[in-house]
Order: structure tokens, then C-alpha cells, then sequence
């Protein structure tokens, strides 16, 4: 699976279940939707933390990093 | 003295023309500017047909527009009723019904939104596009979409001539509602003023004051962000809905917006407070810090005081019915304090009794009672409800001489030595999640509507960060053919964001009580199990 199928399935299944569309789009605003709040943000990293065994720190936890998957793929990528 | 609320702008452009009364992002706008705004925003709704009296919505994300739109509602002489920007069509829709709404402010991007929500003989006839129109302006049904950028070009700038008092109402707030549909709390001018005129005098609010604005319009925290910031000429600090989910971008507003007035519910703080670095920002402007709307985690309140020492810290309480009505200063929390904060002693010109089982007033520590809330501020009722209006605003039962209403607040209390009220819990299934309330019996109402579910029962989890979160347990009425995620989408379809449950649990039968409603005194037993993943 590609980082990119694996955030979303994340999404998905476990952040925003039932909220976003079933196939999202990479460039859709999910903070701006709604889909992303603040808790499901926390859960999100813890998320990601695990997932790709990466840690990601306080300073990077900003809109730009999560406003939609792809701009979570390059976080990641980053850390990869 | 002014006696109707957007007065309160009149007055400080007249005294401060030139000083900033918003900012929001790398917009601001100055007292003048701000009431020429609402002015023409006024004018051009008197002339769509706005009568005095009339609801006007808003469905606008936080921003200059959003307040602009309000001021203008009133200055034409009607009510607004703030609806969420990000509430599902559904809901729109049955407040828009609800209120018999005719005019709807809003912005381009929501079009699709309100279109869904809309039925047949809605009583929605003009659409107001704050933030202009890309194409020309279309229609859906019999519904006029009008560009206000356009309309703005052309509408007078003096304030219109409307002969509103204060017994008319300023806004209708929606609140969830026990029965399947939320429920629109009505405040006057009057109501929301003697709040405001309080506030401002006790908190000792100055025109250098920069208040944050976090709080949705729909939430009714914001009408102390908003208007008391205006009684006293101060400028508001309109915080992004986005950056409201980040640590560092909120850090980041309040350092460089000089912020000294916050105000809030515990869990945006809480949030703060998790930030590793909070030290590296100078965030010593703050003078003030006010939460509501849910208990503050003292591990928190503890780790924000060691960052900003010189801040007082004042843990409100009040419900939407009657204004924020005791506050409790926690200026330096012991170090051996557990458990919660007290919501302390009734603010300047409330008066706030307890009175328990057999209608006695509770006067000393030990016994347990409901508050009642008796003031100005106490709202007129719920908009087209009798009979919920009639339970919850009822005569003063210490001085049935007066033939006065006093709001019963359905929250238990008891006295500490000090004399401060100590919120202890409800006497009904009403919880507190991110701040807002939220009847389990909305959920529930919701989710037993879906057409595969048999009964449903919702169970709040306790949670350090956000109060509570909330589960649904389900029972279907046919096997398994569905999954958490078909329930889910369902709730996501009728409720707002913040009720909607995070996790769904299946279970064969729901326990039943001989009336045939779910016995929650056998539900203890799914709670251990049902929040375990």
C-alpha cells in the first residue's frame, strides 16, 4: 500500500469514519470541511507515529502538514 | 446610554472612529468602518423587506463578515440566528423552517449546503452572498441569490431609523434538544445587555484590551468576545476556525496580536497547555484568561500558570438561558488541589439560589440542590416552544408574590465553606463534550431513526481532554448487514460535528426497562467493554 492509501484508509476507518467521502480527493481542504478537528488531529499524529514509525515534532504540527493527504504524504515522506 | 445592543458599536465609532475594532488575519477594520459596514448592510436588508422582529440567519465561518452580518441584522431591527457553518443540511434546514427564515446571509462556498437543505415551501426567499458571487447570481426554486458586494456599492451609510426596544430579541441560539431536534434559545436586547454591562464592569474592560474570538457565533461565549470587546472600544482578535485546531498557531495569535483578553472553553486551552514549547512565546500580554462550558483539568490550568504567571484566570459558569452567571477566580491554584473548580459566586446583578428535593434553599455545605438563575439576563423561552419554555422558565418558587420567571437550570449544586456553589452534576442525560452541550437524547433520537436499527443507547466516556466523548451502542433490527461506518455517515448526515459519536458498538439486545426504554442502570456493564479499541 502506498503512503498515500494508507493515510486515507486511516482517515477512513479511524479519524473521520462516516465524514469524508469514501474515495478522498488529495487536494480536498479537510480542516476547512471539517473533517479533520482537533481531536481527530491528535489521533491523526498518533496515527502517523505509529504507522510509518516516524515521530513527528510539535513545531511540525501546523495547517500546512495536514490540510490534505497529499501535504500528509510529504510529511511523512520527509521523515522516511 | 444606549439600550439595544449594536448601540454598543455606535457608540465607540462616535468615541473611537479610528481605532481597530477587528482583526482577522491580514484583514482589520476601525470602529468607523465597522459601523458604516452594518449601516449599509442594514439598509440594503430593510429594502429586501426585513420587518422588525424578523429572523434573519447567518451561515458564515468566523470571520469579519460574520459580524458585520449580525450588526446589520440588528440595525435593521431583526434577530439573527447564527447557524453552524459546518452543520449538516438537514439541521440547517429545520431551523431555517423552524424560524420561518426569509433572508439567509451567507458565502458563496456554502450555496451547495443550504440547496440541499432545502424543502419544499421553505420559507427561505433571499440569499445574501457576503463574499460576492463568481458567476451571476443564480436561484434555486423561488429563492433569490443576491451579490452584497454589489448591493454594498449603492446602500446609504447612516444608521436607518428603526424603532426597536430592548424586550426585542437580538439572537436565537440553537442548543440540542432532548427530543430529536435542537432547540432555539431566545435573548433579548435586554437579556444579553445586563449581561454584557456586567461582565464588562467586573472584568474592569478597557479600550487597550484585545480580546481573542474563538468561540462560533452559534456558541453563545462569543456574544462576551464580541460585544462586551465593543462596549469598551477594544478590538477583537478574530482566531481562523483552522487555527483553532493547532498549539503553535494559536501560541502564535496571541503573541503577535498582543492579546490580553482569552476566553474560551478549557479543552482550546487544554490543547495549548499540551504544547512542548509554549515557553519559547512570549505570551505575557495576557491578562485575563476566562474558560467555560466544562471543568478545566487542573493538570492543565497548573501547566498554563507556570508559562503565564501574571494572567488572572476566572472559571465562568452559565448556561445559554440566562447569560454566564457565577464565576470562581483561580488567580493560584494550591499545589494539593484534585478534583474540579468550583463555579463559585454569582456575578453583579444575578442572583443564583439552590434549592433542594423538598424545595429548601440550600444555605450551608452538605446538601445537595438545582440551580436557579434570577436576572435580567434570563432568556425569553425556546423560539416555538411552549412547553419545553414552560419546564425550564418557570416562577420564582422563593417569592411566588413577584410574578416573576427564574431560569431552572437542571444542573445539581452544593455549597463549599467557602460559600462557593460546586457544580456536582444533571439532573437530567444532558453532557458537556469540546465545551458544548449536548442532550444524549438527540443522538439516540437520530440514531434509532436509521431504518436497520432496532435501539440504540449513547454512553459519554469521560475524557481528561474534551469532557466526554461519546459512544453509541446499537442494536440492530435485522442480522449484521451493516457496518459503523453506514451508521456513522447516517448521524453525519443529521447531526453537527461535535455530537457526532466516535465509535459505534453492536449488541444482540439491549437491556429494556418494563416500559420497553433501555434500563441505563444495566448499562455499566457495556461501558467497561464498549470503549476499549
Amino acid at each position: 500500500m502506498s503512503i498515500l492509501e494508507n493515510i486515507e484508509k486511516i482517515l477512513l476507518t479511524e479519524i473521520a469514519v462516516g465524514l469524508a467521502d469514501k474515495k478522498i480527493d488529495p487536494e480536498a481542504d479537510l480542516l476547512e470541511q471539517g473533517i479533520i478537528d482537533s481531536l481527530g488531529l491528535m489521533k491523526l499524529i498518533d496515527f502517523l507515529e505509529k504507522t510509518f514509525s516516524i515521530k513527528i515534532s510539535d513545531e511540525e504540527i501546523v495547517p500546512e502538514n495536514f490540510q490534505c493527504l497529499n501535504s500528509m504524504v510529504n510529511l511523512v515522506q520527509q521523515h522516511l | 446610554m444606549g439600550y439595544l445592543l449594536h448601540q454598543l458599536v455606535s457608540e465607540s465609532a462616535a468615541r473611537y472612529p479610528e481605532k481597530e475594532a477587528i482583526a482577522f488575519q491580514d484583514e482589520t477594520m476601525t470602529y468607523a468602518e465597522l459601523e458604516r459596514e452594518s449601516n449599509k448592510l442594514s439598509h440594503s436588508l430593510l429594502r429586501i423587506g426585513v420587518v422588525r422582529g424578523e429572523r434573519v440567519g447567518i451561515h458564515l465561518h468566523r470571520s469579519i463578515s460574520s459580524i458585520v452580518g449580525a450588526l446589520g441584522i440588528l440595525k435593521a431591527g431583526a434577530t439573527y440566528v447564527p447557524i453552524d457553518p459546518l452543520c449538516p443540511p438537514h439541521r440547517l434546514g429545520y431551523i431555517v423552517n423552524k424560524c420561518g427564515t426569509r433572508v439567509l446571509i451567507t458565502s458563496h462556498e456554502k450555496l451547495p449546503n443550504i440547496e440541499q437543505g432545502f424543502s419544499a415551501g421553505s420559507p427561505l426567499k433571499t440569499i445574501v452572498v457576503m463574499n460576492g458571487l463568481d458567476a451571476a447570481p443564480g436561484s434555486f426554486v423561488s429563492t433569490e441569490i443576491i451579490d452584497w458586494k454589489k448591493l454594498r456599492e449603492t446602500a446609504r451609510e447612516d444608521a436607518p431609523h428603526v424603532n426597536a426596544i430592548d424586550a426585542d430579541l437580538a439572537y436565537i441560539l440553537f442548543t440540542s434538544g432532548s427530543t430529536g431536534n435542537p432547540k432555539g434559545v431566545m435573548l433579548s436586547h435586554l437579556n444579553s445587555l445586563t449581561f454584557v454591562n456586567s461582565a464588562h464592569d467586573f472584568f474592569q474592560i478597557t479600550a487597550a484590551d484585545r480580546f481573542s474570538n474563538i468561540c462560533p457565533l452559534h456558541f453563545d461565549m462569543s456574544v462576551f468576545d464580541l460585544f462586551v470587546a465593543f462596549k469598551a472600544g477594544a478590538t477583537v482578535v478574530v482566531i481562523p476556525e483552522v487555527s483553532a485546531k493547532f498549539p503553535v498557531k494559536l501560541a502564535e495569535s496571541i503573541e503577535t496580536n498582543k492579546i490580553t483578553v482569552w476566553n474560551s472553553v478549557p479543552s482550546a486551552l487544554s490543547l495549548l497547555a499540551t504544547y512542548k514549547n509554549l515557553h519559547h512565546h512570549d505570551l505575557s500580554s495576557l491578562r485575563l484568561i476566562l474558560f467555560a462550558g466544562e471543568m478545566f483539568p487542573l493538570k492543565y490550568l497548573r501547566r498554563l500558570q507556570e508559562i503565564i504567571p501574571r494572567s488572572r484566570y476566572c472559571n465562568m459558569y452559565g448556561q445559554t438561558e440566562a447569560n454566564s452567571s457565577t464565576s470562581y477566580w483561580v488567580d493560584h491554584l494550591p499545589p494539593e488541589a484534585r478534583g474540579s473548580l468550583p463555579i463559585g459566586r454569582p456575578l453583579p446583578n444575578f442572583d443564583v439560589f439552590a434549592l433542594d428535593e423538598s424545595g429548601r434553599e440550600v444555605t450551608e455545605p452538605g446538601r445537595e440542590g438545582e440551580l436557579y438563575v434570577r436576572s435580567l439576563t434570563v432568556a425569553a423561552g425556546y423560539w416555538g416552544e411552549p412547553e419545553k419554555t414552560e419546564n425550564a422558565f418557570v416562577g420564582n418558587p422563593l417569592r411566588p408574590d413577584l410574578n416573576e420567571k427564574v431560569y431552572r437550570t437542571g444542573d445539581l449544586v452544593h455549597l463549599d465553606a467557602e460559600g462557593n456553589y460546586v457544580f456536582v452534576g444533571r439532573k437530567d442525560h444532558m453532557i458537556k463534550s469540546r465545551g458544548y452541550r449536548i442532550e444524549i437524547g438527540e443522538i439516540e433520537t437520530v440514531l434509532c431513526d436509521h431504518p436497520k436499527v432496532k435501539n440504540a443507547v449513547v454512553i459519554p466516556v469521560p475524557d481528561e481532554l474534551i469532557g466526554n466523548r461519546i459512544v453509541a451502542v446499537v442494536e440492530l433490527s435485522e442480522s449484521g448487514m451493516i457496518d459503523n461506518e453506514d451508521i456513522l455517515r447516517y448521524c453525519a448526515s443529521k447531526l453537527p460535528r461535535y455530537m457526532m459519536p466516535e465509535a459505534v458498538r453492536f449488541c444482540e439486545s439491549l437491556p429494556v426497562t418494563s416500559s420497553g426504554k433501555v434500563d441505563r442502570n444495566k448499562l455499566s456493564d457495556l461501558k467497561e467493554a464498549s470503549f476499549s479499541a
